[in-house]
């Protein structure tokens, strides 16, 4: 999930209109600075580039590579040793960033500050398997995060004040397998994957949301009929939310058989119902999703188990439907992103910047990282050294 | 030394003597061997019947013998005419009847320095330089042998713990298994051998030692730097030779952490063979206290290890005839697999490995057969996802002949490996290679050069090299001290194993090609001297080497999990000391390494994991009267454990680690009897040899061994 209005939720839903669309990534844009600055004065501003890259690396020597919007200088903000973080994903909220290892990483909930390179970590309760953890509130050296546990079946919410002992509590009985959680309208959100994350991962049925009001012990339950995924995750824009899941695949033995592939869904929180339900293309595995600054979903995906060659989407927030033509002699339902010889690129975990610019991170040999930025008609345009073992980007 | 002549000087050497203590020895590795037999040779030509030695020393008639066992090549030594000048080499006049008469035979596919005489096979030595721990003689390479008697007296009751003993070894363990590093090598790297039998499971490159019982050992013997010729591909960084040595002993030990161990070994001669048995069975809770450090906290936890117990039951089979040697081995442990010290997820997990060792040899009018297979099976249990139980079996089998043309040794042979494994993993492929080589030795240096040409799976002809000369460019002989100087260069190759194939390509349908490695140069700079002084003998050697590899084989995160890749050139340059003084009372010895191992690939410059920068360790032996009192001191400097860019946030830190043992040796007619405490890590140092997996602190052993003399 990526919440843009921590500091207050906007009315956005009447932008979702087609004829708002184009207004969609300048409000997007300057939404994102209301949040960070509390500043009224977004709409005169133009789109700007963003204030910095991080990437996460999840493997060798997990961390943070925080990068500028140009150059290509870089900093780290280190995790620690590779058996105790496996995360690979993270959340950037405001200039928090939060991830999580999972049970075979000893259950740990990291905390960095991309600003002062501080980072915190703290356990998590043992055997919990967390998931996606998410800043609630958080100001003054004061937080409060909650995160998915997976095998727990719970939320878990943890404050933390300084350097002081953390304190929590947890939500209990919030689905089989919760893999990501949002709060709206006095109530808890959990999005729950329906897999049996204990053992296998297989799954048992459809993604659910399940909603658990802040009072009373009722639960409402929305299942997303036909999408399926161990790792389900959320985007909440005002009313709706944008909840997407990689699929449903066999991997226990060869040949690898897709089931199913991701999908992408909004669905009505005011009304509790799905409003549209978006298969990713035929044969691709995955659906990681995340917002651009210009307003559009980027999906990272496989195009297919045979290659494993990660592929981006581009999506618009009021449809669903998928931006092709980028460039505009592509035919492919995926971005065609290509470098400065026309070659294609294959790169994932991608996400557009104010200015159109997708940014996405690509594994070169010895896992060496790179940042690269397309233009808008997807030409590549800046390549950059960013770490090893990049698995996640974000755009500050 | 003058003390030792003592009984000469009284002229006890002129007593008359009718037998001499004849110890064998493998001439290149200096190992004792057991199973030699030895016939004397009549005046008018004939041969007597042949005695089969069931220990590597035996009592002999003086008189011209002649030595023979299977997989080596025959000698004549007349006794008679050593004894009756009753001088060892060096002039000093010994008495016989104190004398140790060692032979060196010579495996067929090694030449045989020329002779000059019918006794020039055998060394005479005074009973009391007779080392325990002779170092392996290779021409221009660090080598360097433990006897696993030795190791006892040291404390030492497995052979996890020889290994550990051995110079210029590192060992690293993270869930139960040994595995070694030598050289800045990865343990991928090193190949181990049991009586010339690879240990190395084709499927992970991997080598684990510690269930071979130490009752059924002789010694250990590290070789550092590539062996095309001698252990083939796979050894890029250097070798360590385990071998067997039957014997009649008994050995039980106690100590820390639940350990119990029995083991005992037993020989017999009977149809023209020595016949021999060993058995053991250990077990261990290892439930000890740990720092984990990588707790949220921030500050160290003091922790129990739980779920880390292990047993481990093996037999050993074997007969040693006069052209027939069979050998079996078999062994099967449990253990806990416990995960890393702040992951509690695997802490119901269990193991079960079980490994099949049969190997034969046959010899004949000076060419030898060498058949083996090899069975290596593990099933993993995860009581909480039993879905996840997971079982691999690998095989592998070899056969070669081995023999020489005149001064040109000749081998041939041809393998297969193959694994399966849950998850419909299958792999498997053939071997085949060819080496020759060349060898001259004489009093003054040797030159040894060969070549190889491996032909594994469908990686086409692989072809390596190597070439070593070395020479005496100072002799006294009168004080025993010379300076040695010699070089090597080798090529070397390592192929992807079966596991390695499999997840290079993650997807299965299209095989991402993974290509060999390839030392491309191996070099070697090497200069000993040794001297007899009023301390004792000394002995320094002193090595700069390096090491160029192409094409590494590492594993990195791809796109779906981790596979093997080639990245890049892996080069080591550093240097390698080691001084050995052996006064009478005991042995001083330190040893010293600076590597500098190092991947680039791209613009990353990698420190090969776990390789530290500068390492060392010394030991001290002083023996009197049968108490032997011993310290091993290791030092591990900083050691990178990711495979990225040198950051001392991902490193171990330095870590000094001693082990103090005190033994007594006491011989009742003709049985010896040891008994040995010993504290290991003594200090009781904190530390882990595999990030995030704690190693034990300070234990204890208590240990009997009953050893039947011949």
């Amino acid at each position: 999930m990526h919440r843009l209005f921590t500091c207050g939720t906007l009315p956005l839903t009447p932008l979702f209109g087609r004829r708002s669309r184009r207004l969609l990534p300048l409000l997007l844009a300057g939404a994102t600075v209301v949040t960070a600055c509390g500043d009224d004065s977004v709409l005169v501003e133009p789109p700007q580039p963003a204030r910095g890259i991080v990437v996460l690396d999840g493997f060798i020597q997990p961390g943070l590579t925080l990068l500028a919007d140009s150059g290509s200088s870089s900093s780290r903000v280190l995790f620690g040793a590779p058996t105790e973080f496996d995360a690979g994903a993270f959340t950037l909220e405001r200039d928090t960033v939060l991830a999580t290892s999972s049970r075979a990483a000893g259950d740990l909930l990291y905390i960095a500050d991309v600003r002062t390179g501080g980072m915190r970590r703290l356990q998590l309760p043992t055997r919990s398997n967390p998931s996606r953890a998410r800043l609630l509130r958080g100001s003054g050296g004061q937080a409060l995060v909650g995160v998915a546990l997976r095998d727990s079946g719970a939320i878990a919410l943890v404050s933390v004040s300084g350097t002081n002992v953390p304190s929590s509590t947890r939500i209990p009985n919030a689905g089989l397998c919760p893999t990501d959680f949002f709060q709206y309208d006095n109530a808890t959100w959990v999005v729950d994957a329906n897999a049996n994350c204990r053992v296998n991962y297989a799954l048992v049925g459809d993604v659910r949301l399940i909603r658990i009001p802040n009072t009373g012990t009722t639960r409402d339950t929305v299942v997303i009929t036909g999408m399926r995924g161990s790792g389900a995750g959320a985007i909440v824009i005002g009313d709706v939310a944008y909840v997407s899941a990689g699929g449903d695949a066999n991997f226990s033995s060869f040949p690898y058989v897709l089931n199913r592939s991701g999908s992408i869904a909004r669905v009505d929180l005011r009304n509790r119902r799905v409003l549209q339900l978006r298969s990713m293309p035929t044969g691709t595995y995955g659906g990681s999703a995340k917002i651009g600054l210009d307003g559009f979903l980027y999906v990272s995906l496989f195009q297919d188990l045979a290659n494993f060659r990660s592929r981006i989407m581009k999506v618009r927030m009021d449809d669903l439907s998928f931006v092709s033509g980028v460039p505009a002699s592509a035919t492919t339902s995926w971005l065609s992103l290509i470098d400065a010889t026309g070659t294609a690129v294959s790169c994932g975990s991608g996400q557009a910047d104010a200015l159109g610019r997708v940014h996405c991170i690509a594994n070169g040999a010895a896992s060496a990282t790179s940042l690269i930025v397309f233009d808008p008609a997807g030409r590549e345009m800046r390549r950059v050294a960013a770490g090893q073992g990049g698995v996640d980007l974000s755009l500050r | 030394m003058a003390i030792s002549m003592l009984p000469a000087l009284l002229g006890l050497a002129l007593a008359p003597v009718d037998s001499v203590t004849l110890c064998v020895e493998d001439a290149l590795t200096r190992a004792p061997m057991v199973g030699a037999q030895v016939a004397v040779l009549a005046e008018r030509g004939g041969i007597g019947p042949w005695r089969i030695l069931a220990a590597s020393c035996a009592r002999v008639p003086i008189g011209a013998l002649q030595i023979r066992r299977v997989g080596y090549r025959a000698r004549t030594m007349d006794l008679a005419a050593t004894t009756a000048h009753g001088e060892s080499p060096t002039g000093s006049t010994v008495d016989a009847r104190e004398t140790v008469a060692v032979v060196a035979l010579w495996p067929i596919s090694q030449r045989q320095p020329a002779a000059s005489g019918p006794d020039s096979a055998a060394q005479l030595l005074p009973t009391q330089r007779v080392q325990a721990t002779a170092d392996a003689q290779r021409a221009s390479r660090v080598a360097v042998s433990m006897d696993v008697a030795a190791a006892r007296a040291q404390g030492i009751g497995t052979t996890s713990g020889l290994l550990a003993a051995l110079p210029f070894a590192s060992l690293r363990s993270a869930r139960g298994e040994t595995g070694v590093s030598v050289r800045g090598a990865r343990r991928e790297q090193v190949a181990i051998t049991l009586d010339g039998m690879p240990l190395n499971d084709p499927a992970t490159g991997l080598a684990d030692v510690s269930d071979l019982p130490l009752s059924s050992l002789g010694s250990a013997n590290i070789v550092l730097g590539a062996d095309p010729l001698g252990a083939g591909p796979g050894a890029s960084g250097g070798v360590v030779a385990l071998n067997s040595a039957p014997q009649r002993s008994a050995s039980a030990r106690v100590g820390a952490f639940g350990e119990e161990l029995v083991e005992g070994a037993w020989h017999t001669v009977g149809a023209g063979a020595l016949w021999h048995a060993s058995a053991s069975h250990r077990r261990a809770e290892n439930d000890f206290t740990f720092d984990n450090d990588a707790s949220a906290s921030g500050a160290p936890l003091r922790e129990r290890r739980v779920n880390n117990d292990e047993q481990r039951s093996t037999v050993a089979l074997g007969s040693t005839g006069a052209q027939v040697q069979l050998s079996a081995f078999a062994s099967t442990g449990e253990r806990g697999m416990v995960g890393p010290a702040n992951v509690r997820a695997y802490d119901a997990d269990r193991s079960r490995s079980t490994r099949v060792l049969v190997r034969g040899q046959f010899t004949r009018d000076g060419v030898q057969a060498v058949s083996g297979v090899r069975i290596f099976s593990l099933h993993y249990r995860d009581p909480s996802r039993p879905s996840l139980d997971a079982t691999a079996r690998a095989i592998a089998g070899d056969t070669d002949v081995r023999g020489r043309w005149h001064d040109v040794g000749l081998r041939a042979g041809v393998g297969a490996d193959g694994v399966r494994a849950s998850g419909g993993i299958a792999q498997s492929r053939g071997r085949a290679f060819a080496v020759t080589n060349y060898e001259r030795r004489s009093s003054r240096g040797s030159l040894d050069v060969g070549g190889r040409v491996d032909a594994i799976g469908t990686f086409g002809a692989l072809p390596s090299f190597s070439l070593a000369l070395e020479r005496v460019v100072l002799a006294h002989e009168a004080r025993e001290a010379s300076l040695t100087v010699g070089a090597r260069i080798a090529q070397a190759v390592r192929v992807p194993t079966l596991y390695d194939l499999y997840f290079s390509s993650p997807q299965r349908l299209f095989v991402r090609m993974l290509r060999p490695e390839r030392v491309l140069l191996d070099a070697e700079l090497q200069t000993r001297v040794e001297s007899a002084t009023s301390l004792g003998r000394v002995s320094l050697q002193g090595s700069v080497v390096a090491r160029q590899t192409r094409d590494a084989i590492v594993w990195f995160p791809g796109n779906f999990g981790w596979s093997p890749a080639n990245v890049g050139m892996e080069r080591l340059s550093g240097a390698e000391a080691r001084v050995r003084l052996q006064p009478r009372w005991g042995e001083v010895s330190s040893w010293f390494t600076v590597y500098d191992a190092m991947l680039t690939s791209g613009a990353l410059r990698i420190p090969t994991p776990y390789v530290s920068r500068v390492a060392g360790g010394g030991q001290l032996q002083a023996r009197l009267r049968g108490v032997n009192v011993s310290t091993l001191l290791r030092v591990m400097g900083p050691r990178p454990y990711t495979a990225g860019p040198r950051n001392p946030a991902f490193e171990l830190p330095t870590v000094t680690l001693c082990d103090v043992a005190l033994s007594h040796r006491v011989t009742l007619s003709a049985t010896e009897m040891l008994v040995s405490l010993s504290l290991e890590n003594a200090t009781d140092a904190r530390w882990q040899s595999v990030r995030g997996f704690p190693s034990p602190g300070r234990g204890w052993a208590i240990s009997t061994t009953l050893r039947h003399l011949p």
